[in-house]
């Protein structure tokens, strides 16, 4: 009977392989570095314009007539540039080189409240990536779709 | 009595110890992976954020007002059932940031996140960008996650 437990003592331990853990936890690892910019959230900056920071002030001349992009965006997906309606698909052409005659290349947005919000991310996105340095917010008071769309 | 021969000295099992720290450094990365996006954005609200190809926020410590799918509006974690506290809470907040950094003229440059659920109404966010401006915000930002592939 001791010799027996002598002989059990004397086995030793069995010696974990370690190989796949630093494998698994090296590709986990990766993986997540990988996924970051995907997983973690960002930003667009916005801002809001000066005719609706105050009711009674109405945006300066000057930076008015420099705004060459005004658009706006009807609940059933209709577009205005510049209070004209216009084919969606052939903005990312136009707005490059509305932007262009613009000095500041700002670029006015507004949209009906019942818009979804992820098509005026799209739009903003849009602009944003056509060069626009700074997207004005703006809110109307009479929505263009009611007459226009 | 013949004396027994000492046994040689085995080497030390580094694998005995390396086995729990492997374990804990695994588990340790889940949870990372799993609480990114709540590390990130300071906040544990879930909203399904709209992707974008436009990302100019980097990271930084922000304000994140969150609104949900149902319309609910969040400041950091706290629920906000009137936007009227939204403005004060902003206040508050962007008080706070000046103070800890020691220039009143901070006041007002901490930004703040819009985290709108992709959707809610545009109207929503409106509204709540308002009250975020009339709280002294002079940074606001949209939140976005970037677009896989190309869209």
């Amino acid at each position: 009977m001791a010799r027996k437990k002598k002989e059990f003592e004397r086995k030793e331990a069995p010696r974990p392989n370690l190989g796949p853990f630093s494998d698994m936890t090296t590709s986990l690892l990766i993986m997540f570095m990988l996924t970051i910019p995907f997983i973690v959230e960002s930003g667009i900056y916005v801002s809001r314009s000066l005719a609706a920071k105050r009711r009674n002030v109405t945006m300066p001349k000057k930076q008015k007539s420099d705004i060459k992009v005004n658009i706006h965006i009807c609940p059933d997906g209709t577009i205005f540039l510049n209070e004209e309606p216009f084919d969606p698909n052939r903005l990312p052409d136009i707005i490059p080189k509305l932007l262009a005659r613009s000095v500041k290349k700002q670029a006015l947005l507004s949209a009906d409240n019942e818009v979804i919000y992820e098509n005026v991310i799209q739009m903003i996105d849009l602009l944003k990536e056509k060069g626009a340095s700074d997207v004005l917010i703006m809110k109307r008071k009479r929505s263009k779709c009611q007459t226009g769309g | 009595m013949a004396k027994q021969r000492p046994k040689p000295k085995e080497p030390p099992d580094v694998g005995q110890f390396l086995f729990p720290m492997a374990g804990v450094m695994i588990l340790t990365l889940a949870t990372m992976i799993m609480n990114a996006q709540a590390l990130f954005s300071n906040t544990s609200i879930k909203v399904d954020i709209p992707q974008a190809n436009v990302i100019e926020v980097e990271l930084e410590q922000s304000i994140p007002v969150s609104i949900t799918g149902e319309g609910k509006v969040y400041i950091q974690d706290e629920e906000m059932p009137d936007l009227q506290l939204v403005t004060q809470k902003i206040k508050e907040l962007q008080e706070k940031y000046a103070v800890e950094n020691n220039d009143p003229e901070l006041k007002g440059e901490q930004l703040t996140v819009i985290r709108g659920d992709k959707s809610i109404e545009w109207g929503k966010v409106l509204e709540v960008l308002d009250a975020v401006k009339k709280g002294g915000a002079k940074r606001v930002a949209l939140a976005v996650v970037k677009r896989r592939g190309r869209g």
